[in-house]
């Protein structure tokens, strides 16, 4: 075989299985969704075809906005708070020095802590009567803060916690791609009189771009698809200023059993991910080949 | 150690029992539960006491977790996959009876009207004529208080009246500003702040929903003394509303005096060996004479209309509303469903032994559940960030026109 | 730390001496000051967790706010062994294998087409790829549903037809709690990424040493990728460990069920059991972290046994 038939051979295997995997077990549903969400559907009964009525109702439904509102905030500051310090711990702990590994481990651990245990204890942390934050604010004269009850930092206390629980997964990533930078590549700009800074800038950031396109991208689509923090701690709370859109989605899928609504809900936020995911690409790769 | 007997027996049943059962045929119904271990107990007891009475039905017990909405059970029906019986809570009775996913049991026997049941409770179950499940948890709303701090602030009874409560707030609150030793009031999750405000609604004499169910008119003049007087309480330095966990560890050691809440305190109470001593009383009326009312939730057993052995698990469900059944749960001090419970021996004993339980078992008479609707999550949604709204000091006019609109919105998607 | 054995009798000299002491302080300075303040943050709320876990019910909620309660309460830790509401035993050795299979079959399947979508240049491949990451952009709370449907109607399957009907599919087994999930946009996306950036010239090199298309991917890509393999391992078996929802959905009886859904039994409409639950919690915890101190220096150091040394 020459090489051009064994690159076609590989390349139609290679390729054919993980993406015809991929047709019937999630764009096949992703299709079903997109169906249901022209439908009134609750699950129990068959659904019935309503044409664009949900889109319609969820153009005037200003819980959807409100949510959409918070969602944004929420990965206003989630983001760019969780991509800068878990791009600097990986920088931190991408060292050979002896004991390296446990501090990587102690930045990891948040991560594989269940989302439930953790949760509770930032609850705790926030209670009004009982809870640590205000027992130390005490100590300095502050009256108790009711962290999570109070519309203006209830969200700001969810994305504390978000970004600690999560720092450590995106460290991993970053850690990999430092690896991946040759040595020799800053030892020389450093013998050509480089220093950290412009290391920095010239040389490791270029070459992390790949890893930090997949950062950038899935931390985008992760915290526009923030839920299990907000279910767990505020069920969107108080006044709504938590509601996020898929919290909003999940209520009024397994609550309200108005499924073909949230299907609706969940269409508008793929398009707005598509959208906003491709203009993040553009911009992260501006032409470049790791686009 | 009722249970350990209760074992026994179960033990014995299903040792002498098995031969002859075998010649009569056997069913086996399967029932998910996800209950507290609490609950759990109770429910093995009953299970027990059924197969003995009952040598011919086996009841397969699947521990289920739920889900926090019923995904499990939902997808379950979708499927055709749904057990014969499970337990029910919150709006998903009357959503799965409209359904027609429930069986109605008026066809095995059960009275559309059932005096063996509070009426608020066997409310919950009624669905167009028809019966369609039986409750086998109520749980009354009440104010549990601290004795000392009672004591300590010279008072002697609960709070009669609303205007009372705030004044009782006030004089139970120990400390200020930043440093508050004892809250004088507290009140705990969002699901708990919305009972509170329907709570409040009802004495009040309105009513959530209009008369034919179209629309939801909480912002009625009811509603807005209901929310008058939380906005009133939010006010008070010494009312934490809106706490989460722990309030009743607080209240059993008077880091709060007093809190709205309902039976769990008692299990509370039981595993926690350093509590102090804390009373229970009536939730609150507008005036001193008022028709007492409190709010209480409920929870029932049904059968799916997907079951193969409908007779059987109707029998079971029949059975474990039952007083006999019911002694179990308050033997786990929980209120039973079924006024007849208070004359059962296991019930008497644990009656005995904490007075508290029997006031809350007496309060079921007055109790009233959330109203039934099909479409009742979406406007309990749009309840509780009203209550937040006003308890964070927004207007309680404005807070319910909002609320309301939200339900109605939704009350229009069907 | 830099170790400086002093031997009396072969004196040092001083510059040397100076100099290993200046690398240590700046070590200290750049490195493990900074390191372990963040570490203090890092481990607080868990300090907390494990704190909590040895304490009974009623303690958990005490005030003033205790660091930790005397005397530990270690009987959380056998409890949990005979918790009737849970069987951690089972329920470890399910989520075992649901992890571990489901991240063999991740890695195998994302890593082919990543390798064919970064290394191979053919007409609609960015589109190929637009299409790929466009498919984690659906919110999994809704796919749920019809993917729960899909697995329950798989033909010849639990008693089914060839038309998918009348029996129960894949439910309650293990190819349906693993199988749907085993390809994901994210899994391809991330190991493109990492393909993209081996030099070509390596490749090339490799074919004129005579190395097959597959050699390619076995011998040189994978290898000179193990960083991002063993970081995606992790991150996929330990998704899967901490999987909640369609673990509950799809796993009907003790046969399947999970860890974590053993630990959403504690959790009840009648209230939590929160001390089995952070027991529970960090019981189940474990395994995780062992399997990341034990991986995490093939993610620094796996790029020695590629070319960038």
């Amino acid at each position: 075989m020459t090489i051009k038939q064994q690159q076609l051979l590989l390349g139609t295997i290679f390729l054919g299985i993980p993406l015809l995997w991929l047709l019937v077990w999630v764009v096949t549903p992703i299709f079903v969704v997109l169906y249901l969400s022209f439908t009134s559907y609750d699950i129990l009964s068959a659904p019935e075809w309503v044409g664009t009525w949900n889109f319609e109702d969820l153009w005037y439904d200003s819980l959807y906005w409100r949510a959409f509102g918070n969602t944004l905030y929420f990965t206003a500051f989630a983001m760019p708070l969780g991509v800068t310090l878990s791009l600097l711990l990986a920088m931190l702990v991408n060292t050979r020095l002896p004991g390296a590994w446990i501090y990587r481990t102690i930045y990891y651990l948040p991560v594989v802590s269940p989302l439930i245990a953790t949760a509770l204890i930032w609850i705790l942390f926030y209670e009004v009567s009982t809870g640590l934050f205000n027992y130390l604010l005490r100590f300095v004269g502050i009256s108790p803060l009711p962290w999570l009850s109070n519309s203006a930092t209830a969200m700001p206390a969810i994305i504390a916690m978000s970004v600690w629980k999560s720092l450590g997964f995106n460290m991993v990533i970053f850690l990999a791609a430092l690896q991946a930078i040759p040595r020799e590549l800053n030892e020389a700009a450093a013998l050509d009189g480089a220093g950290r800074a412009r290391q920095f800038y010239s040389i490791t950031l270029p070459l992390l771009r790949p890893a930090m396109t997949y950062v950038l991208i899935t931390t985008l689509i992760g915290s526009f698809q923030v839920f299990a923090q907000v279910y767990v701690m505020t069920e969107g709370g108080p006044n709504n200023a938590t509601v996020t859109l898929v919290h909003l989605i999940y209520r009024t899928a397994f609550q309200n059993l108005d499924f073909g609504y949230a299907s609706a809900m969940a269409v508008v936020l793929f398009v707005i991910l598509v959208t906003a995911s491709f203009i993040n690409l553009r911009l992260v790769s501006r032409g470049n080949l790791y686009g | 150690m009722p249970s350990g007997k209760m074992l026994a027996a179960l033990l014995a049943s299903t040792c002498l029992l098995a031969p002859a059962a075998f010649a009569q045929e056997t069913v086996t119904i399967q029932f998910w539960e996800g209950h507290s271990v609490q609950e759990e107990q109770a429910t093995i007891n009953m299970i027990a006491a059924f197969e003995a009475a009952h040598p011919d039905i086996k009841v397969e017990r699947v521990k289920t977790s739920f889900g926090t909405n019923f995904e499990r059970i939902t997808t379950a029906i979708a499927s055709n996959t749904a057990p014969d019986v499970s337990p029910i809570w919150s709006g998903f009775l009357t959503q799965f009876a409209e359904q027609g996913q429930l069986v109605d049991l008026t066809q095995y026997g059960v009275e559309p009207t059932n005096a063996d049941i509070y009426p608020g409770a066997f409310d919950y179950v009624t669905w167009n004529d028809g019966v369609y499940g039986l409750p086998y948890a109520f749980d009354p709303r009440f104010i549990v208080y601290n004795q000392e701090a009672f004591e300590a602030a010279g008072l002697t009874e609960p709070p009669a009246t609303f205007e009372e409560l705030i004044e009782y707030t006030e004089q139970l609150t120990v400390g200020e500003g930043s440093n508050i030793e004892q809250y004088g009031f507290g009140l705990g999750g969002s699901d708990s702040l919305a009972y509170f405000f329907i709570n409040l609604l009802y004495a009040y004499g309105g009513q959530v929903f209009n008369e034919d169910g179209t629309e939801a008119v909480f912002n009625n003049e009811a509603g807005l003394q209901a929310g008058e007087i939380i906005s009133r309480l939010a006010g008070l330095p010494g009312a934490t509303l809106n706490a989460g966990e722990g309030l009743r560890q607080s209240v059993l050691h008077g880091r709060v005096a007093m809190i709205y809440d309902g039976p769990w305190i008692f299990y509370e109470a039981l595993n926690d060996p350093e509590s102090e001593e804390f009373g229970i009383g009536r939730v609150p009326m507008p005036g001193e004479g008022d028709q007492p009312l409190n709010f209480g939730s409920v929870g029932a057993y049904v059968v799916y209309e997907q079951s193969d052995n409908k007779e059987a698990a109707a029998e079971f469900v029949k059975f474990l509303a039952s007083p006999e059944a019911q002694q179990h749960r308050v033997a786990m001090l929980k209120p039973g469903v079924s006024p007849g419970v208070r004359d059962a021996p296991e019930a008497q004993a644990a009656f005995e032994e904490w007075p508290g339980l029997e006031t809350a078992q007496n309060l079921l008479d007055e109790s009233r559940i959330f109203p039934k609707h099909d479409n009742w999550p979406s406007v309990f949604q749009a309840i509780i960030p009203a209550v937040e709204a006003i308890i964070g000091g927004e207007d309680p006019q404005s807070a319910l026109d909002a609320a309301v609109n939200q339900a109605n919105r939704a009350l229009r998607r069907g | 730390m830099t170790v400086v054995i002093m031997q009396p009798d072969r004196p040092v000299p001083t510059a040397a001496i100076d100099r290993s002491r200046r690398r240590f302080w700046r070590a200290v300075l750049t490195f493990y000051l900074p390191a372990t303040i963040v570490a203090a943050v890092m481990l607080f709320p868990l300090f907390w967790m494990v704190s909590i876990s040895l304490r009974t019910n009623a303690e958990i909620f005490s005030y003033p706010p205790d660091l930790v309660s005397i005397p530990l309460r270690w009987q959380n830790y056998i409890d949990i062994w005979t918790d009737p509401r849970m069987n951690l035993g089972i329920q470890a050795w399910n989520t075992l294998v649901y992890a571990t299979v489901r991240t063999f079959l991740q890695l195998l399947l994302s890593s082919m087409a990543a390798f064919i979508l970064a290394r191979y240049s053919f007409p609609g491949r960015t589109l190929v790829f637009y299409l790929v990451l466009a498919t984690v952009m659906i919110p999994d709370e809704v796919m749920m549903v019809p993917l729960f449907l899909m697995v329950k109607s798989v033909p010849l399957a639990g008693g089914n037809d060839i038309f998918g009907m009348g029996g129960t599919g894949w439910l309650d087994t293990f190819y349906g709690l693993i199988l749907p999930g085993v390809v994901s946009g994210y899994s391809i996306f991330f190991l493109r990424q990492f393909f993209l950036t081996l030099p070509k010239e390596l490749e090339e090199a490799a074919r004129i040493d005579g190395c097959s298309e597959f050699g390619i991917y076995w011998r040189v890509a994978l290898p000179m990728s193990m960083p991002a393999l063993i970081a995606l391992g992790i991150f996929s078996f330990q998704f899967a460990w901490s999987d909640f929802t369609w673990p509950l959905i799809i796993s009907g009886s003790e046969r399947t069920r999970t860890i974590q859904l053993g630990l959403g039994l504690l959790s009840t409409t009648d209230g939590t059991d929160w001390a089995m639950l952070l027991t529970g919690a960090v019981i189940s915890t474990l395994p995780l972290i062992a399997l990341f101190m034990l991986l995490q220096r093939f993610i620094v150091t796996g790029v020695n046994f590629g070319v960038g040394k």
